[in-house]
């Protein structure tokens, strides 16, 4: 079976800096793979270049089979990409940001605002989605963010510590949503830090550390392989 | 062109908000307030003033004064108490006072030299105080051109009084590319000036604001990472280039054009008040200095390419920044390239200037939509030509440029970077 992300013997550096050294992981399509390791272990990193934002230094990445480099074009099209600490264009209401991104994903409007009203049911914002965007919290802005993110039913869906920053009850709500989607088919490749939040979410994990990736396998897997409670354990062993 | 249209609407929405109109509206309310001003003012000054005209008796040079006062749109009122007395007179609300003395007749009768006294109340530093100085003043020159027309009439009987006054008369001529047409240099320059500074002022205004938007909107997006999602979606990247270069043309044109007119307002309400200036005169128009059809057109030429290099090289030098406040830093060596030409151009004479200084404003792209004006009107089409090619080559290459720095990586890691000690 075809491979949602394929990444393999990825290194980028910048500069002298090595941020990520010889990566090599498998998504499989319809699956919650999270990523998790430190800050400054290279996971948006590897997220940016799986985005196409970022060029590999070497090894390859494919998405649905489509080379990121190469097909850049028609890798954009399946995936949906959600930045961390990502903001929205201040000036525009919550509603006119979801049209506008939404115009890059529908032929004409009638689908737009279909993917619009998805839209403003996953963000659940209620009539704050006609505000603008400068006067949401936090929590809000992100719920917004990741509407944008997941209206369009990306093949692949790349969320970069999607509760990043968010209080208990936001970061629950956002969790939810990406649950309740992935259900819906849509393959989700997202990064951590918080490695709880992703043994309660992800079906398979990749453990990543200084840009290496030091495990891999269902949250079950990993913790009866170290012998552990929690994935906090788990890449406390693994890097031990 | 749906895509293109959607990046467009949203630029503006970024860029024109209220809190960065705000200024601009400030300025504007200002120029016409000013504007306003100057006009009631110039009205007052314009209304008959009171002079008072001091003097013992009625003599033919007090008469003289007061006929003369009325025909410069003054109200001559004559006293004929001392001096202390009249400075009280009316309240002080005059704006001359004129003493005549009392041997002024006798004097002029053995053509010795009158001394009239001339009081004027300072009442402030107006701009219509200037004005009704300037009104007592040319009455007062108007009546030493007459009483010198009657002394020498009265020496020289049967000749005429201007020929010996003005035993030189000139009629001027400007030639211009062979044509021949009435009038003085100075007034055809001044007529051209007028011209030709209201094109580099609204260019001015133009790649400043519109550089300063792009390099905002660049910034911001950098700053507030929804650049890195932007350029996610499945869309051309040259296309979000073109919407983002587009959308700042037009912000910058719709706010250089508000701009424009309540300067034009401004400016208006002051010329009119302005006395003393030479007119160029009817005969000038023989001269050919209005723009033509085609000089319209290789105007505009000039002006797009100049503003598409400005918002291209905006673009670039955006890329290498951090957030908005780095990129509005970094697009100083742009402002550089616009204001020296900016400066040269109205300062100097391109043809007179050092070979050196004459590559660097002609090497630099920004100068030709200053020059082009002026070279229009010389018929100095080699200038123009070579500008259009220059700035047109200069623009391609770096909006080139700027798409290639969006197509790949670059957009998001390139930085500037200062090595500190």
């Amino acid at each position: 079976m075809e491979s949602a992300v394929e990444v393999r013997s990825l290194v980028r550096r910048f500069g002298v800096l090595t941020a990520v050294d010889n990566l090599s992981f498998t998504v499989r399509p319809g699956e919650i793979f999270g990523l998790i390791g430190p800050n400054g272990s290279g996971k948006t990193t590897t997220l940016r270049v799986v985005a196409t934002l970022l060029l590999p230094s070497s090894g390859t990445v494919e998405v649905f089979g489509h080379d990121v480099i190469r097909e850049a074009g028609a890798v954009r099209r399946l995936i949906s990409y959600l930045p961390e600490d990502a903001g929205a264009y201040k000036n525009l209401s919550g509603l006119e940001y979801l049209r506008f991104m939404a115009t890059f994903y529908s032929g004409d409007t009638v689908e737009r605002d279909r993917l619009v009203e998805r839209g403003m049911e996953i963000a659940g914002l209620g009539t704050r989605i006609k505000d603008r965007v400068r006067t949401y919290s936090k929590g809000m802005a992100r719920k917004l963010l990741l509407a944008r993110a997941l209206m369009t039913a990306p093949k692949l869906a790349i969320l970069d510590e999607p509760t990043s920053g968010l209080d208990v009850e936001n970061a629950t709500e956002v969790r939810k949503i990406i649950r309740d989607f992935a259900r819906s088919g849509t393959t989700v490749l997202l990064s951590s830090h918080n490695m709880l939040e992703v043994e309660f979410l992800s079906d398979r994990v990749g453990i990543i550390r200084q840009g290496r990736l030091i495990a891999t396998g269902s949250p079950a897997e990993l913790k009866a392989e170290f012998r552990a409670e929690n994935l906090e354990q788990v890449f406390l062993r693994a890097a031990g | 062109m749906r895509f293109l249209g959607t990046l467009v609407w949203k630029e503006m929405r970024e860029l024109l908000t209220v809190r960065m109109l705000v200024p601009f509206l400030a300025v504007l309310v200002l120029f016409l307030f000013i504007g306003r001003m100057l006009r009631g003012e110039r009205k007052r000054a314009e209304s008959p003033q009171p002079v008072l005209v001091v003097s013992a008796d009625s003599g033919p040079v007090s008469d003289l004064i007061v006929r003369l006062l009325g025909q410069s749109g003054l109200t001559a009122h004559r006293f004929s108490g001392p001096l202390d007395s009249a400075l009280m007179q009316n309240g002080g609300n005059w704006v001359a006072l004129v003493r005549v003395p009392e041997s002024a007749d006798v004097r002029l009768e053995r053509f010795e030299p009158v001394e009239l006294e001339v009081y004027t109340p300072l009442r402030g530093f107006s701009f219509g105080q200037t004005m009704r100085g300037a009104k007592v003043k040319s009455a007062l020159a108007r009546l030493d051109s007459v009483l010198a027309r009657q002394q020498i009439a009265r020496l020289a009987g049967g000749l005429t009084p201007e020929a010996i006054q003005h035993p030189l008369q000139k009629a001027e001529y400007v030639v211009l590319r062979g044509r021949v047409a009435p009038g003085s240099p100075e007034a055809v320059q001044g007529l051209l000036l007028g011209q030709t500074f209201l094109v580099p002022i609204i260019l001015l205004l133009v790649i400043i604001y519109a550089s300063q938007m792009i390099a905002a909107s660049i910034g911001q997006e950098k700053e507030n990472k929804t650049l890195e999602t932007l350029l996610t979606v499945p869309v051309s990247r040259v296309l979000i280039v073109a919407g983002k270069m587009l959308g700042a043309a037009i912000a910058a044109v719709v706010i250089s054009a508000v701009f424009m007119l309540a300067m034009g307002y401004y400016t208006t309400g002051f010329a009119e008040g302005r006395t003393g200036v030479p007119s160029a005169g009817a005969g000038v128009s023989g001269l050919g200095l209005s723009l033509t059809t085609e000089g319209v057109v290789l105007l505009g030429i000039t002006l797009f390419l100049a503003i598409m290099a400005a918002l291209a090289l905006a673009t670039l030098l955006a890329v290498f920044s951090e957030d908005a406040k780095s990129a509005q830093a970094n697009i100083t060596p742009l402002m550089m390239l616009c204001l020296i030409p900016y400066f040269f151009v109205l300062m100097f004479d391109i043809n007179t200037l050092s070979l050196p200084l004459k590559i660097l404003i002609l090497a630099i792209p920004f100068s030709y939509p200053f020059l082009v004006p002026q070279a229009l009107i010389f018929g100095n089409y080699r200038l123009i030509i070579f500008g259009i090619v220059y700035t047109g080559l200069f623009a391609v290459i770096l909006v080139l440029l700027a798409a290639w720095f969006f197509q790949g990586e670059r957009v998001l890691t390139a930085r500037l970077r200062f090595r500190r000690r």
